[in-house]
């Protein structure tokens, strides 16, 4: 079965589990986003609810799993998440003839701890100055005084702005929890419950913050496989074993044992802000994020408008990223000459590649380093292509480097290879694959060196 | 240290805030050096506005309970009690009666009422 279609169904699957658990995470007196008697869950109307949204859900999963057999897979998984919205609306609606006045009485401890970031600021700092200090390294050891510098520097700079932006994501996620959120238990066990909560909310936050950055740092670094996978499977493991104590530990931390059941009535925030049990719209709530009805953790108050700014925000960055990033193809300066060495370089590398051995002398470290990486997946292109037959100078890309096409016998290859460095070697070069022996738009199916 | 507020009472939330802290401060539940939760914590933890909170903590001030510093929050000082003058005493009974008549009001017996009168006066002489 194709690769694909196991994947989607892997995460249809997964999807569908974690939505069959839902309404277990809540806490007591929340069922299906809607404010309910603690003792209702017990009964038999809360049972034959969840059973009816169960049966919707698993009919629904599978189903999209069958037809991601057959049909487009991105449709289908559009049609299953609106389906799984549509259940829960249905769910929220029924639960809602079961619905109690929240309590209005709160109860707040003048005298309770001061929460803050576990480890302090400077634990969500350091990450992103790891970034910068890995994009400072990585441009010095560039040749900069090349043209063809440019284009190993613009990909330095994405990926790690990449990761940069997704830790000051996560950093204002975390802030937003600190000091934009509601705390809801009353005092006693249930509050240090409730801040035993946060704070592995925020640990996860943080982990995962120093996770991406040295993703980012070592991809740029050309780090080895066996680190990179150690390194994978360790923060997946972590991240595992934070998310099941806090799926355990329910909703702020209401289902843990030693948690007794006190008398709180609903979330502080009223049933009617809740739209289908999922999106929270209150314009008259100053907290930016509220604790889920339906689920584990936070979600935005859409009523207040510093939530549209924020989510705006963290949106527009990565896409402003992606599109100033370099994009394949790059425009082609046919007029200008090709430099000296570049076409003669490429023909003893096909030809090195064709015999087996790449001539990794003629590469500056990090190169050979990289060719070395991605070297399986370079044969088979080779192999697939076959007998090279001819080499053709198309012009200068718009980061200065010579673009070749090279014509083989069962298909062609673009190469873009920088200007040599003052000792010959080459620093930068990279190919794509063509469609052969066709003209029009290029489709892009490998990148590599 | 706890303070009650019910959203649902004819009691503006302010005056519930004022009045709330007031008890703790007389009582020394608060004493002086003492930090309060800031204005924005309290106002969410509350599900209230920002200004019902500072609302509250500027008139505790006014009345010499609280400091109020732009970044280090509001802090409990210690506060010189004057002598009451005979009009604020009248002004005292006739609240206290205003009180008791408001809680006859929702249903509370006279008899109640007065064990509970008792039952303060007693911790008041105690203390």
């Amino acid at each position: 079965m194709d690769i694909a279609v196991i994947s989607f169904s892997i995460v249809l699957l997964s999807t569908g589990l974690s939505l069959h658990f839902l309404p277990s995470y809540s806490r007591p007196d929340l069922y299906f986003g809607v404010t309910v008697s603690p003792e209702l869950k017990e009964g038999a109307a809360a049972r034959q609810l969840l059973h009816h949204f169960r049966v919707a859900l698993w009919c629904l999963t599978l189903s999209a799993i069958a037809a991601g057999t057959v049909f487009e897979r991105a449709h289908i998984l559009v049609a299953y998440l609106a389906g799984v919205y549509a259940t829960l609306a249905i769910a929220h609606r029924n639960a809602a003839k079961h619905r109690v006045d929240p309590v209005t009485a709160i109860d707040i401890d003048l005298t309770a701890p001061v929460e803050r970031l576990p480890g302090g600021w400077l634990a969500v700092i350091l990450p992103i100055a790891l970034l910068f200090g890995v994009g400072a390294w990585a441009i010095s050891n560039s040749a900069t005084a090349l043209p063809g510098a440019a284009m190993a520097t613009s990909a330095v700079m994405t990926t790690l702005a990449m990761a940069g932006v997704s830790c000051l994501v996560l950093t204002a996620i975390a802030f937003g929890i600190l000091h934009g959120s509601r705390r809801i238990s009353p005092p006693g066990s249930g509050a240090a419950a409730e801040r035993w909560f946060r704070r592995r909310i925020l640990l996860c936050l943080i982990a995962s913050e120093y996770f991406l950055a040295m993703l980012g740092a070592l991809s740029v670094v050309h780090a080895p496989s066996v680190v990179m996978v150690s390194m994978n499977c360790a923060w997946a493991a972590a991240l595992a074993l934070c998310i099941e104590t806090l799926v355990l530990a329910g909703q702020g931390g209401t289902h843990r044992a030693s948690t007794p059941r006190e008398t709180v009535i609903g979330d502080r925030s009223p049933d009617h802000c809740w739209k289908g049990g999922l999106f929270y719209v209150n314009r008259h709530d100053h907290a930016l994020l509220v604790e889920k009805r339906m689920g584990i953790g936070y979600t935005l108050n859409f009523g207040n408008p510093w939530s549209w700014l924020l989510l705006a925000s963290l949106s527009a960055i990565p896409v402003g990223i992606l599109l100033l990033r370099p994009t394949m193809p790059p425009r082609v300066n046919a007029t200008t000459a090709a430099s000296p060495g570049t076409e003669a370089s490429l023909r003893r590398y096909i030809d090195s590649l064709e015999s087996g051995q790449p001539n990794y002398a003629e590469m500056s470290p990090s190169l050979a380093a990289a060719v070395k990486r991605q070297l399986p997946a370079i044969m088979d292109t080779i192999r697939d292509v076959g007998t090279f037959r001819s080499l053709t100078y198309e012009g200068v890309d718009q980061n200065g480097s010579d673009v070749y096409d090279a014509l083989f016998e069962h298909g062609r290859l673009e190469w873009h290879v920088a200007p040599l460095a003052g000792d010959g070697k080459v620093i930068e070069r990279h190919f794509r694959a063509l469609a052969a022996n066709t003209e029009g738009p290029h489709v892009p199916l490998r990148i590599a060196f | 240290m706890i303070l009650h507020i019910d959203a649902s009472s004819e009691t503006p939330v302010y005056r519930q805030i004022v009045d709330g802290m007031r008890v703790a401060l007389v009582n020394g539940e608060l004493a002086p050096g003492d930090s309060l939760p800031a204005v924005r914590r309290l106002a969410l933890d509350l599900g209230t506005h920002f200004n019902t909170v500072a609302q509250a903590y500027r008139e505790l001030a006014r009345e010499g309970w609280l400091d109020i510093g732009a970044r280090s929050g509001a802090r409990v000082i210690a506060r010189s009690v004057t002598p009451s003058k005979p009009k604020s005493d009248t002004s005292f009974r006739r609240r206290i009666e205003e009180i008791v008549a408001q809680m006859q009001a929702h249903g509370i017996t006279r008899s109640r009422l007065a064990r509970e009168l008792r039952l303060i006066a007693q911790t008041l002489e105690e203390n």
